[in-house]
This record gives structure tokens, C-alpha cells and sequence, in this order.
């Protein structure tokens, strides 16, 4: 997580007494834990700011509020003496972090980013190509008030929050190491929590089907429960192993003890969630996720150290396993998702208000659809372009990585059936779960390993494929190692065997044996990469051998391996290493580094949580969400979404026209209490984007006209429920986000240690770590970029430090924070003690080449 | 010869081939050719391990067979005729090198030094030198008048080896001059030594994959390689580097020819086709023909006109070559514009071959019939054959029907255990009786059963036979027994016997043969004193001592059927009894042994039991198996079903047999 998360809400900034609020209720609420070094450091910078900092001036609050904003802080140092005392305190302590540097740094940042949004705001101002974006004078200092009021929030003392915290209940160092780690994965706490969710919801609806269908005469309803999580593991024990088949004849949906292993550690996640939200510096007893863990694998029974990897590999197993049964039990129950075939759907594929659960399901998907033409579209497949958005890699292996909006759409018109009476029901359903992303796991998790074995005789080639979700990388002599780190996990990756000697290949076009060449290579690699070092190959002793940690791993898949540099298509970005302290592994010490690469982006405008609000909600606010779905989609799509986000980005500055956005409150219900500006900015986006895409030549905007003018962008439930919490979510993304898109826009040259310094620097779910490119991509931010690249000079090392990563050492119950370079010291060969990295955790980001045309 | 080691501790195995007495025609691919200029003999060496000989002066290629060299007993990979024509040598994949004479046509040394495949020779004509080259890594350098030298007293020969190559060595080639030699390999590297002094010389780096085929000018200073990676270079071996890349194939080139001046060569390639092409201007390359199936080799015809090209197929045909001069006149025809594709896709200069020597259809798929005794087979000609594997013969050849259906038709519903293993890597069935894996001892059957002559048994007797005791018995039979009295002296087996030219072969398991020799030839001394040597003492077990082997027991629970009452409580007879025993047997059991005990049944039929007397008992009574009923598994197990059958096909588990009995309802 970036030091600079900003944890308050951004309500309007017109809404009286919120911010401040907020303010003191943080101040209120001064949170003892370990990372107060990090609010003690955002303390210190922010009397600085406030105290020293001559551009002040740039900090265009309404006097009135800045006055009373100044008062709260001279109020909150007043109040903590404790504090300060701690301040002291934690000197005392080994602290990490040269805090004096880096509030410095930050104060320089802060003026330079103010510098340049300001000009970047005038920029875009004077763009001019759009005319409908021109902002009034007033409109620009709103937006300016957003970004300060956002600064403000980034560094105002006590903004951080701390990270909850798990304690060791008898060496569960292992356990409390990948648990940190999932939890910094890029999506996966989004993505599990939904699984949760879908699996619950599906087995209610199954629950109240059979009770629908109860003239079987049977009784389901005590079975069901009003939970289906309510089951005991005594209950299950009796039960265990049952495959979590539904048949009509079987009413009892049994839960098996992979499934309560992904419930479980739902359910830890909202503990520390929970513990985050009410800032508790209580470590969490992870005790009932080990047991369920325990009821899985008898490996992990007792209180011995235990191996992470196997955890790790436990815990994603019962994740597929849960997965996979959510798919089938779908399948299974088609129903539930698919309409039945004499629903009123009407031609548009437009929302109605679904009377039961088949239809909602309709309508779920009329919602989720990224379609080109909404009237043409009809009910059920569109395919691709949900998965889109849920999930980074779009693809299914089938599809090529890189179809973007108006390939997959018209790849979803042309699968389209005519009639949906004609088409087969299962293929609908594997269709709609994909497109739900409702099976994660095997996008995320799971790759695919190309074995290729050549016969030397007869030179025939003979391809194996297999999935795979982690990569041993032996550890071998030292002194053997390539210096640089790609290629030695490449060589440990990419391998080459030849069948010789002993060890002859039975060649079948030869009928004998021969010599053969086999060489693994990766055909998908899986988007959260997870590189194991085989440390304990055999008995207990550890290798304790170097082995490099790069923090920048090019994708080494066959669609990248042969391509140059420049030319590849993803890139993976470490976000956590598991390390192993000690000499062997029943006598050791696991630790876990994280780093939160992304965390706003994947809550804004879920899939999920559409469906969630428009089962729960009306027609209206449905269709809102259909719109938001465009919105999203547009905002927040994947390939080619780029041009949204230039829209993105100038809503936030104000595009507004002045009729709107003079009224911020009305029309407009806050939904997750989001700003209203951005509301407005967000609804002028729709209406302009048609025209946009129509100069553009771009379809991927839905026409919305026929819809509802607000279009609020929401943020996933998930946020709130299990994931890292953040306060006022909504906004802070927003902010951040838009803002992090600016920054980009100062570099014209995305080089790869740009990209690789550059926090979140993903359009909408697309990691797309090139984004400036994708910027300049739009007509409208070229000018931008030429304009920035004037005043570029200066910004280029502010964008470095502004997106500095932080990582946070786990250790146990003890969070540490350090910064990237800190950590990349203490991985070095260098050092005294030298740590062992044991487990390397990657994300792929795709990158979009500047070469490559955006609009393909 | 050179003497084998007696590998005592090496696993050995006996292997037979069933084949004709004379196979003329090549089966699989042919490996290599040689062409002897004098005379207008083809020599050619197949993956059938058989050398075969070709009259090719007379248009008509039908009868030009002439002879077999047979005496390798796998893939023969490559033959040079050396001393003009007189003396070949023939590398194989048994991993020996051996010396023939060419005229008369038998073998006349075998060399032993390689440790795995033979892959490639070398002939440098002018100092009649030979190098071979295998997977094993090495080179040796062979002089031939040495060689030829050899005789069973004189059997020793001294080589020098080339060392230095890290990779298995698939292509190598010596200059006439014999002053420079060069290696192809999975290194992907040319590595050259002087064969004079044995001294490495250069290494030529270029190729991205394996490289089989190898050419050297006369004068040892150019080099040309054609690799799997689909390109011809042209190197030179004084600058060190590749002068030319010549890319005609699309697929790995396996073999090339080069004209005397050196200017065109002529490669053949995976692709199936053959190129020439002018060295120095690639662009001018014309497509000399288009085969069936990948090349693997050719040879110049008499007159230098042609090409003699052998491919996977066993087939071998000679196509006319183009003139030199025609070459690039040819290719000025098709426009220049043409880029090199467009002028492959020209049609080829020839269509159709001058000359074919028709090859033959070579075993690809068998089943091995549950009797363990037929063995049904299919041929790349698609034609399905029955074979006989006790007799080795091939007793029927069906023609082109269903291969599934014969197999699915004949397949009876017994169980013998295996007791052979198949090899079909010559295209003919070889049947491999090990003590290995598989015990070749585990089959006793029923005499009665395989149909072998039931004249000698006594009546009521059911003899068991063995079917790999009495096949080994059959294989040796002409062995003479130096300790043998002429009373003693039985031979072979009193069923049957296997055709005499059947070749055996006894080597070791996954290793090098020993000794290859035809059934009739046992009887020769040095041939008997061979064996002698070789024959592992499982053989010499069955075939000199003549003793049986043991038989097969498995245990299994005889329990009375929980219909039956009065029995308080179960005991667990746990019985062992020879496998092939059959079910009547146990039936006559429970009944002598069980039932008619008084504390039980009291049934009083007054027969006093004992297993040997059950026999008279019975036969003066109603057969047992009319009184007892045996069940497996719930299954009513037919009395004349042996107990391996029914432990096979009914019970199918790995736990000890269980069979529940129960009287008939009409015993009384």
C-alpha cells in the first residue's frame, strides 16, 4: 500500500462539516500500531506542509473551510501528546524509514504535483477538443478542491491506516505469511469475497427452489438455513468427502471441507477488516481458518512448523475446489442464472425488474454486458467483454489476450445466436460464468505448462499440456548463476531435457527407442505467478544459496519469451515474498513482505456488486447501474478503455457543463456515498462520450442515451465487507486513481523503471502499466502529454517518489514498513544476514505498446 | 570374432524373430546406400537390421535381388564399401560395427567398442580409413585392411579414438585424403579433428539444431552441413566460419550429395524432397523429385545421372538428375522474380521414378491374443496376419480386413499370464523371452487345451505344458550337449518345432546382443561353443538339464456358502493348489475333503476321501462337479475354468481368491 493512501472520505467538498468530521474523528481515534511510524511520518510532513510550505497557496479550499480545517489541526496536536510522546517512543525503535527524508521528499512532491495538475488543468482546459469540456472558473476550483482536499487526506496525520495484524497461535508463521500475502494479491480478496457471496446466494436460491419444488414432498427448508454457511464441521464430518453434487432428487446441498476453507478465510478477511475499521490494535487469532484448514489436510494438525508452500498450495486447492463447484452447481441448476425461455425479456435485452431469481439473472447479464448496440443485443450472450472487466487477463486460453472492446464485442455479436431458443443451454451457462468471472481461479492461479518432446530419429514432435499453478525453481550452485535475475528464472523455468543414454525415449513412429529432446515452456502463464524456491529439496536442510528477487519479472510465456523487450505483452510485478529464516525447516521463521500494488481499482464498479445492487435495488437504480456498467466499462474497461480514461480524467478536472455541475446535490441520491461531482462529471461523461466515440471512431461507449442521466460509479460491497480497508473508499479510488492517471501523463517515455516505480498504474482493471501511452492514445490528451512534456523536465522524479512503493514486513503480529529500496537493499547478496526468500508472488500487468494501435 | 564378456551379472534375454526364410525385400525404412561403381551393385541397410544386395544394371528392378547380410539385430544405420568394393562395414543400432565381405557376402568381424547406437561411418577412400561415430559420444578410427585382417586368432584390433565431443554424434564425414574430419551432433556444433594426429581442430557454429549430414571437399577445405534445422552451410574451413546458408528445405535436411567439382549439391530432406542446388548461388536450385515420405539417404547411380534415394518408406528409387549447366538454365527460365518458394513450388524436375526395387510391408500394430499364444498383426500394407508365437510361424495372413474385429472375434475367455514380450523396431514381430519383468516360465497350460499332440498322455491326463520351456527346448534343439549319451540325448520338445532359419538372438536385457545365430546353426562348433558361452543358465535350465519349471501356486479360501447351514463357525481354509488347476478340482475336493467328513455333513456316502484317490472314487461316481456348485464373487464358476481364469476374469482383485461352495440341489 503506498504510504499515501488517504483514508478519509472525500464527501462533496460542499457538504458542510463532513470532511471535518472525518477529520476529527481520526484524529479521535489515534491508532496504536505498528504502523505509526508511517501516521507519526505523515504528521510530521503534514505540519510541515501546513507550517512551512510556501505553496500553501495552491491549496484552494474555501477560506471558511481551510480556517476550520487549520483549527482542527492545531487541535488534533493539541490532543495528542500521546502522540508526540509516541513519536518518541518509536524512535526508541528500529525504524526503517528515514522519516525526515522522506516527509521532505513528500512535501517536494506534493508541490509538484499540485504544480503540475494545476497546469495539466490548464492544459486541458485550453485543449479545446472538446468544447464540450470546457470548464468554468468555478467548476476548476472544485475540481481543484477534490485534489487538495484529497493531498490533504493523503497526508493528514493519522491517514494511514494501520494493517491489521495476525498472531502466531504456535508457529503459524507459515499460516499468518501466505495469509498477509493473499491478502495483498491483486484482486483475490475482491474476487474471494464474491465467490463467497455467489456461492451463498446460489445455494439460497437452490434452497428456495426445491422449496418451490417442494411437491417432491420434500422438506429442504431446515436443511437450508438462512445461512448457508451455518454448517458445523461436526456436521460435515458425517458428511465429508460427498461431492457437492445438486440432482433434483437430492435436496441437501452438502458443503464439503474445501468449500468451508474458502468460507473460512473469507471470514478472516473480515476479521482484520473488521479490525482495521475500528482500528484496533488487536492481533487476530486465526485459529478457526487453521482448523478448517486442518480439517482438509491432517498435514497441518498440531502446532508444528509447517511448510507455506504446502499451505499456500492447500488453501488454492480448496479455492478451486470451491470454484469449481460453484461452476457446477451453476450448471447443474441452470436456472439460476439463465431466464427461462418464456420470460419477458424484451427486445432491447433492457432491464426489468426480474420478479424471481431467474430473471434477475437475466437482467444480471443485460447488465454486465459491454454491448456495442444495446437494441440489437440480445438476451443472453455477450460474451467477452464482462470478463473484461473482472478479470485483468481476459482471456480464456482461447482467446488471444489481447481482444479488445470492439473484437470481443463483435465477436460476442457474431456468436450471438439469433434465437436463443436454438442455442445449447450448457454452452450458455459456461458462457455466462465465464463472462461473470465466476470462475476465477483458473485464470488467476493456473497456468499452462507446453511439454514438447522431439524424437532425434524420426524428429517427430509430440506436445503435452498440463496446468500448473506454481514454478519450482531449484536452487543450484552458486557460483552457476546467471547475474541477471530474468534469465536464471527463465533458464529455472524454460527447460530443455534431452532423453539419452540410460534414458532412452520410446518413440512411437520409430517403434524403439531413441534420443528426444523435451523442453517445457509456458503456453498461459497464471496472473498472480507464484515462483517457489525449492529450498528443501529432500530432507530438512535448507539451501541456503542466493537467489535474486527482481522486482520486475518479464512474462515468460510463448506468446512473450521470443519477442523483444519491447514487444512483449505482459510483465509481472512482484507484490510479495514469503521469506524463510533459519536453517531448516522445522526450525524456522517465515515472513512475509507485501506490497499492495493496486487495491482501488478492482472495487470501483464490480461486476458483482452490480448485480448485487440491482437484485437488491429497483428498475432505477438498475438501470444506473447499467450505465455505471458503461460507465465502468468505459471507464474502467480494459483495451482501448484508454480513451475513457482521458475522460475519465477530464471529468475530474471539470468537464462539467455549467448546468449541472452548478447543483451538486441534485437529481442524485449518494450511492456509497460518492461524490457528487463526480456524479455529475461522470453523467456528463456518458452523455458526451457518444460523441466522443463517434469521432473517435471507437464503439465502445454505450450509447446511453435512453437510460437514466445519473450514472454514479459505485464501489463493490467487497471493499467494505473484507478487503483492505480504506475509509470512504469510493472517493479515495476515485481521487486516486484520476490522479495517478495525471501523473502518468508526465512521462512521456514510460520506461520499464518508470512503470515499475508507478503504484497503481493500471486503467481501470487492466494493469496497464504503459498508461501514458494509452493516454496519449486519446485525441484529446495528446495535447496533454506535449503540454506536460514542456513543464515534463521537473516531474519525471516526482512521479518516481510519488509512486514509491512501500512494502510491509509481516512478521507474525508485527507490521513493519519499508520502503522499495530498502527492501531491495535487504534482499541483496550483500548483506551480513542475508534473507532467503523462499516464496515469490507476481502479478501480470499487461502492457500496451506504444507501437500497437489502440483501437485494435 | 571378437569375444563376448561373459556378463554374469547382466540380466540376459533370448529374442527370436518369426520371418520367412528369406526376406527380399527391404521391411521399414533403408538407412543408407552404396553403390559399387564396378559392378552396379546397391548395397542397402534397412531398419529390418538386414543388408541387402542389388543387381541395378538391368532396367527392370524386379528381379534384382541378390543377397542378405543378415547379422545385425537392429536398425543397420549406415554401410561404406571400402577396398573398391570388396569389404563393407555396416554400423548398426546393437551398437556393433562389422566388417562383411562384399562379394561373398557374409560377415566377416564384429567391433564392439560402442557403447550405445551406431549412428554414421566415415570413409576416407584414399588411406582406406574408417571412422564411426555413435550417441555414445565417440569416434573411432578403424583401418580397414586391419580390419579385414581379423580372424579368430587373430582378433584383436587397435583404435584410436577421437575425443572431445560432449553430445551424441549424428552425422560424420572424412575427406578422401582422410586429413580432416568432421562431426554433426545434438550440440548443434561442427567439430573437426585431424584423424592423422588424432588432434581437434575447429569447432563451426551456426546451426540452431542437430546436424545428420556432412560433406567435406576433397581437399579437406570446405565443409558442407545439412541440419534438422532445415539449412545447408556451406563452411570453410580455413576462415573457421559458414561461407553460405542454403535454405530449399522446410524441414530438417537428413542427407547430401555433392558433385565431384563440388559445385551443386543435392540434398534430401525431411520435407520429402530433394534438392540440387548450386553451391555458390543458391537462388539456382531446382527440385529433383518429390518422394512419399521423409528421405533418408541417396546415392549417385552408375554413371553419376541419377540418384538412388531410400525414405521411410522401403521402397528404393532412382530419379534422373538434372545437368549442372541445365541447372541454372532452368532456373532462368522461371523468372528471377521468383522468390525462392514460389520457385519451389515449380513442379519438380522429375515425376516419376527411373528405377524402383519395391520394398516390403513391415509389422505395425499386434495384439497378443488372451491364449497368449496367437498374436494377430497388422502391416503398414494394412494387411492383418495371425502369428503363432510358440510355433514362430505366421499361421494365416487375412488380408486387408478389420484389424479390432479379428482381434475381438478370436479372443477366448481364458487367462494365461504373460510370458513373452514383442518388439516390432524391425518391422518384424521379434519375441523376447526374459526372466526379466516377464517370466517367461509363467505359462503352463493345459497340453490338451493348446492343442499340442495329446498321443503321449495317458488317458484322463492332462498334461501341462510350458509354453516358454518348451519354445527354448524348440529354439536349441540343434544344440549338441557335449555330456549328452545318445539315450539321454533328447532335443528340443516332443510337441513341436520352430522353422530352422528362425534367427536367435541372445543379448542383453536393454543392452548389447551376445550372440546371433539360426536355429540350424546350432549344430556348427563354433556356433555350439558359442553358445555355450552365451546361453544364460535360466536356458540351460530347461534345455540341457531338462527340468521343469516350477509350477505357479496361488492360494485362495474355500468357505462354505452362507446358505449352507451347520456350520458353526467359519473357518478359513486357506488352500493353495497349482493355478492351473481347474475349478472340478476343487469341487472334488470340497467334496472328498470337506463334506464327506462325518462331524459336518454326515452325509455317509461312505467314500473315503484322500486327494489322490479321488480320482477312482469319482470316476466310479457322479463327477464332483455335478454335486458342487463353486461360486467367485456370486459368479457360478465353470468347472473346467482354471483357477488363474477365474482369479483373472471373475474375482479381479488383488486379495487372495475366495470361493464359496454349495452342495447341488439334487445331491442327496
Amino acid at each position: 500500500m503506498p504510504v499515501s493512501e488517504v483514508s478519509n472520505r472525500i464527501s462533496s467538498l460542499t457538504d458542510d462539516n463532513n470532511i471535518y468530521k472525518q477529520l476529527s474523528e481520526k484524529q479521535r481515534n489515534w491508532k496504536k500500531s505498528s504502523s505509526f511510524d508511517d501516521n507519526c511520518v505523515n504528521n510530521q510532513s503534514i505540519l510541515c506542509l501546513f507550517n512551512e510550505d510556501p505553496e500553501l497557496r495552491f491549496f484552494k479550499l474555501d477560506k471558511k473551510f481551510r480556517k476550520q480545517f487549520l483549527f482542527q489541526q492545531v487541535e488534533s496536536r493539541k490532543n495528542k501528546e500521546n502522540g508526540i510522546d509516541r513519536v518518541k517512543k518509536s524512535k526508541k525503535r528500529k525504524i526503517k524509514i528515514d522519516k525526515s527524508e522522506q516527509s521532505e521528499k513528500r512535501n517536494k512532491l506534493e508541490m509538484y504535483d499540485y504544480r503540475h495538475n494545476s497546469t495539466l488543468l490548464k492544459t486541458t482546459e485550453n485543449s479545446g477538443s472538446n468544447n464540450d469540456f470546457v470548464s468554468s472558473s468555478k467548476n476548476e476550483e472544485d475540481e481543484e478542491n477534490i485534489i487538495n482536499a484529497f493531498y490533504q487526506q493523503r497526508y493528514l496525520g493519522g491517514s494511514n491506516n494501520s494493517i491489521a495484524t495476525l498472531c502466531n497461535i504456535g508457529n503459524s508463521c507459515y499460516l499468518n505469511s501466505v495469509i498477509y500475502t493473499l491478502r495483498f494479491a491483486p484482486y483475490f480478496l475482491h474476487k474471494l469475497h464474491h465467490l463467497c457471496d455467489d456461492m451463498h446466494f446460489v445455494y439460497q436460491k437452490i434452497g428456495q427452489n426445491k422449496l418451490k419444488s417442494s411437491s417432491l414432498g420434500r422438506n429442504v427448508s431446515g436443511l437450508q438455513g438462512q445461512s448457508g454457511r451455518s454448517w458445523s464441521s461436526k456436521d460435515l464430518a458425517s458428511l465429508s468427502g460427498t461431492n457437492n453434487t445438486i440432482s433434483n432428487s437430492e435436496p441437501v446441498l452438502l458443503k464439503n471441507n474445501r468449500q468451508l476453507v474458502t468460507e473460512k478465510l473469507h471470514e478472516l478477511y473480515q476479521n482484520l477488516h473488521r479490525n482495521e475499521s475500528i482500528d484496533s490494535s488487536e492481533s487476530f487469532h486465526a485459529g478457526t481458518f487453521l482448523n478448517s484448514i486442518q480439517d482438509v489436510s491432517s498435514i497441518f494438525e498440531g502446532n508444528q512448523q509447517q511448510d507455506a508452500h504446502e499451505l499456500l498450495m492447500c488453501i488454492l486447492d480448496s479455492i478451486r475446489e470451491t470454484c469449481s463447484t460453484l461452476s457446477k452447481t451453476l450448471k447443474d441448476n441452470p436456472e439460476i442464472l439463465l431466464p427461462q425461455t418464456n420470460s419477458s425479456i424484451n427486445d432491447t435485452g433492457e432491464l426489468t425488474s426480474p420478479p424471481n431469481s431467474v430473471q434477475t439473472s437475466q437482467s444480471i447479464k443485460s447488465i454486465f454486458s459491454r454491448k456495442i448496440k444495446r437494441k440489437d443485443t440480445m438476451k443472453t450472450k455477450n460474451g467477452s467483454p464482462m470478463k473484461e472487466i473482472n478479470t485483468s487477463e481476459m482471456s480464456s486460453i482461447e482467446e488471444s489476450s489481447e481482444t479488445n472492446n470492439i473484437k470481443s464485442s463483435l465477436n460476442s455479436i457474431t456468436n450471438e445466436p439469433c434465437d436463443s431458443n436454438g442455442v445449447d443451454e450448457k454452452e450458455k451457462i459456461d458462457e455466462t460464468i465465464k463472462r461473470l468471472g465466476l470462475d476465477f481461479f483458473s485464470e488467476d492461479f493456473e497456468g499452462i505448462t507446453l511439454s514438447t518432446t522431439k524424437c532425434l530419429t524420426c524428429e517427430t514432435v509430440t506436445e503435452q499440456k498440463e496446468t500448473m499453478i506454481d514454478i519450482s525453481i531449484p536452487l543450484g550452485n552458486e557460483n552457476n548463476q546467471p547475474l541477471d535475475p530474468q534469465i536464471f528464472f527463465q533458464n529455472s523455468c524454460i527447460t530443455k531435457e534431452y532423453f539419452r543414454v540410460e534414458n532412452h525415449y520410446r518413440c512411437d513412429k520409430c517403434c524403439g527407442y531413441t534420443e528426444a529432446i523435451r523442453s517445457i515452456s509456458f503456453e498461459v502463464l497464471p496472473r498472480l505467478l507464484v515462483l517457489h524456491i525449492k529450498r528443501f529439496s529432500g530432507g530438512m536442510e535448507k539451501i541456503s544459496s542466493y537467489s535474486p528477487t527482481p522486482f520486475i519479472l518479464k512474462c515468460f510465456c510463448n506468446k512473450c519469451y521470443k519477442k523483444r523487450d519491447e514487444d512483449k505483452l505482459h510483465i509481472y510485478k512482484l507484490y510479495s515474498v514469503i521469506t524463510h529464516v533459519g536453517a531448516t525447516m522445522s526450525v524456522g521463521h517465515y515472513i512475509a513482505y507485501t506490497c499492495s500494488l493496486d487495491i482501488y481499482n478492482e472495487y470501483v464498479s464490480c461486476v458483482h456488486d452490480k448485480r448485487r445492487s440491482s437484485l437488491s435495488n429497483g428498475t432505477k437504480i438498475k438501470s444506473q447501474h447499467q450505465n455505471h456498467s458503461s460507465l465502468a466499462n468505459s471507464g474502467n474497461g480494459s483495451s482501448g478503455s484508454e480513451k475513457n480514461s482521458g475522460l475519465m480524467k477530464k471529468l475530474i478536472y471539470g468537464r462539467n457543463k455549467a448546468s449541472s455541475s452548478g447543483d451538486m446535490s441534485k437529481n442524485l441520491k449518494p450511492i456509497n456515498g460518492l461524490s457528487k461531482i463526480m456524479m455529475n462529471g461522470i453523467e456528463k461523461l456518458n452523455l458526451n462520450s457518444d460523441k466522443i466515440n463517434a469521432t473517435n471512431g471507437s464503439a465502445q461507449i454505450n450509447g446511453t442515451t435512453n437510460t437514466n442521466q445519473t450514472k454514479p460509479k459505485t464501489v463493490c460491497n467487497s471493499a467494505n465487507c473484507c478487503g483492505i480497508y480504506i475509509k470512504d473508499f469510493a472517493n479515495i479510488v476515485e481521487n486516486y486513481h484520476n490522479n495517478n492517471s495525471s501523473c502518468l501523463n508526465n512521462g512521456t517515455e514510460k520506461t520499464q523503471a518508470n512503470e515499475s516505480n508507478c503504484n497503481s498504474t493500471d486503467d481501470g482493471h487492466d494493469y496497464d502499466s504503459n498508461n501514458s501511452n494509452n493516454m496519449t492514445s486519446s485525441t484529446t490528451t495528446n495535447t496533454n502529454n506535449n503540454n506536460n512534456n514542456s513543464s515534463a523536465g521537473s516531474t519525471k522524479p516526482s512521479l518516481n517518489d510519488l509512486n514509491q512503493k512501500v512494502w510491509y514486513m509481516c512478521d507474525d503480529d508485527k507490521i513493519k514498513i519499508m520502503t522499495q529500496r530498502e527492501f531491495e537493499d535487504a534482499l541483496s547478496k550483500n548483506q551480513k544476514v542475508m534473507i532467503t526468500p523462499y516464496l515469490l508472488f507476481y502479478a501480470r500487468y499487461n502492457v500496451k505498446n506504444l507501437k500497437n494501435a489502440e483501437y485494435d | 570374432m571378437l569375444k563376448n564378456n561373459q556378463n554374469s551379472r547382466k540380466k540376459m534375454q533370448v529374442s527370436f524373430v518369426i520371418r520367412d526364410a528369406e526376406e527380399k525385400r527391404h521391411k521399414r525404412g533403408v538407412n543408407a546406400l552404396q553403390l559399387d561403381h564396378n559392378n552396379g551393385r546397391l548395397f542397402s541397410c534397412g531398419r529390418d537390421a538386414i543388408i541387402r544386395i542389388w543387381n541395378t544394371n538391368s532396367n527392370n528392378m524386379d528381379n534384382s535381388y541378390i543377397q542378405s547380410l543378415e547379422h545385425h539385430n537392429d536398425w543397420v544405420n549406415d554401410i561404406v564399401l571400402c577396398c573398391s568394393g570388396r569389404n563393407l562395414i555396416s554400423a548398426s543400432c546393437d551398437t556393433t560395427v562389422k566388417v562383411w565381405n562384399a562379394h561373398k557376402g557374409f560377415c566377416m568381424s564384429t567391433l564392439r567398442t560402442h557403447r550405445d547406437y551406431v549412428q554414421a561411418l566415415a570413409y576416407a577412400k584414399d588411406r582406406e580409413q574408417v571412422a564411426s561415430a555413435g550417441l555414445d559420444k565417440q569416434i573411432f578410427l578403424w583401418d580397414v585392411n586391419t580390419l579385414t585382417a581379423l580372424t579368430a586368432s587373430n582378433n584383436t584390433v587397435t583404435t584410436s579414438s577421437l575425443t572431445g565431443s560432449k553430445h551424441s554424434i549424428y552425422g560424420l564425414a572424412i575427406n578422401h585424403s582422410g586429413t580432416i574430419i568432421a562431426s554433426g551432433s545434438t550440440e548443434n556444433v561442427i567439430r573437426c579433428w585431424d584423424p592423422r594426429t588424432c588432434n581437434r581442430l575447429i569447432k563451426l557454429k551456426g546451426h540452431t539444431e542437430n546436424i545428420k549430414s556432412l560433406v567435406i571437399s576433397a581437399d579437406g577445405s570446405h565443409i558442407l552441413s545439412g541440419s534438422s534445422d532445415g539449412t545447408i552451410k556451406l563452411w570453410s574451413v580455413g576462415q573457421q566460419r559458414c561461407l553460405q546458408t542454403i535454405q530449399v528445405h522446410s524441414e530438417g535436411v537428413w542427407c547430401l550429395l555433392v558433385n565431384e567439382n563440388f559445385t551443386h549439391v543435392i540434398s534430401g530432406s525431411r520435407d520429402k524432397k530433394i534438392f540440387m542446388t548450386e553451391i555458390r548461388n543458391p537462388y539456382n536450385s531446382v527440385c529433383v523429385c518429390e518422394e512419399t515420405s521423409p528421405v533418408l539417404n541417396m546415392c549417385y547411380n552408375i554413371d553419376y545421372t541419377g540418384i538412388w534415394t531410400t525414405t521411410w518408406n522401403s521402397d528404393i528409387k532412382m530419379w534422373k538428375l538434372p545437368k549442372t549447366d541445365k541447372l541454372s538454365v532452368k532456373s532462368q527460365e522461371n523468372s528471377s522474380n521468383l522468390s525462392l518458394n514460389e520457385q519451389q513450388a515449380v513442379a519438380p524436375f522429375n515425376t516419376t521414378e527411373e528405377k524402383l526395387i519395391k520394398g516390403g510391408a513391415a509389422v505395425e500394430k499386434y495384439v497378443v491374443l488372451n491364449d497368449k499364444r496367437f498374436m494377430v498383426t497388422r502391416d503398414t500394407d494394412q494387411n492383418v496376419a495371425i502369428y503363432d508365437v510358440l510355433k514362430a510361424v505366421r499361421v494365416e495372413n487375412l488380408g486387408k480386413v478389420d484389424f479390432d474385429e479379428v482381434v475381438k472375434n478370436r479372443n477366448k475367455m481364458v487367462y494365461v499370464p504373460n510370458w513373452f514380450t514383442v518388439d516390432l523396431k524391425t518391422g518384424m514381430p521379434t519375441i523376447v523371452l526374459g526372466q526379466d519383468e516377464v517370466d517367461c516360465f509363467s505359462a503352463w497350460v493345459s497340453a490338451t487345451e493348446a492343442g499340442l499332440g495329446v498321443g503321449q498322455a495317458e488317458n484322463g491326463s492332462d498334461p501341462k505344458v510350458n509354453y516358454g520351456s518348451l519354445l527354448l527346448q524348440a529354439l536349441l534343439e540343434y544344440w549338441p550337449q557335449p555330456m549328452a549319451d545318445i539315450d539321454n540325448d533328447i532335443r528340443g520338445n516332443e510337441y513341436f518345432k520352430v522353422p530352422k532359419h528362425t534367427p536367435i538372438l541372445f543379448s542383453e536385457v536393454g543392452g548389447r546382443t551376445g550372440c546371433r545365430l539360426l536355429v540350424r546353426d546350432a549344430a556348427g562348433d563354433t556356433e555350439s561353443a558359442l553358445l555355450h558361452e552365451a546361453v544364460p543358465s535360466w536356458v540351460a535350465d530347461v534345455v540341457i538339464d531338462r527340468n521343469i519349471p516350477r509350477f505357479i501356486k496361488i492360494p485362495f479360501f474355500l468357505l462354505p456358502h452362507p446358505v449352507m447351514v451347520k456350520q458353526d463357525r467359519m473357518k478359513k481354509d486357506r488352500l493353495i493348489a497349482n493355478e492351473f488347476i481347474q475349478c472340478r478340482k476343487v469341487c472334488e475336493h470340497v467334496l472328498d475333503k470337506i463334506l464327506e467328513n462325518p462331524t459336518t455333513t454326515g452325509n455317509g456316502t461312505g467314500v473315503n476321501s484322500s486327494q489322490n484317490n479321488s480320482d477312482t472314487s469319482e470316476s466310479s461316481q457322479i463327477p464332483a462337479e455335478d454335486k458342487i456348485e463353486l461360486l467367485c464373487n456370486d459368479v457360478v464358476c465353470d468347472p473346467s475354468m482354471d483357477l488363474r481364469t477365474v482369479k483373472h476374469f471373475i474375482w479381479k482383485q488383488s486379495s487372495d481368491l475366495t470361493f464359496y461352495y454349495k452342495t447341488k440341489p439334487n445331491f442327496s
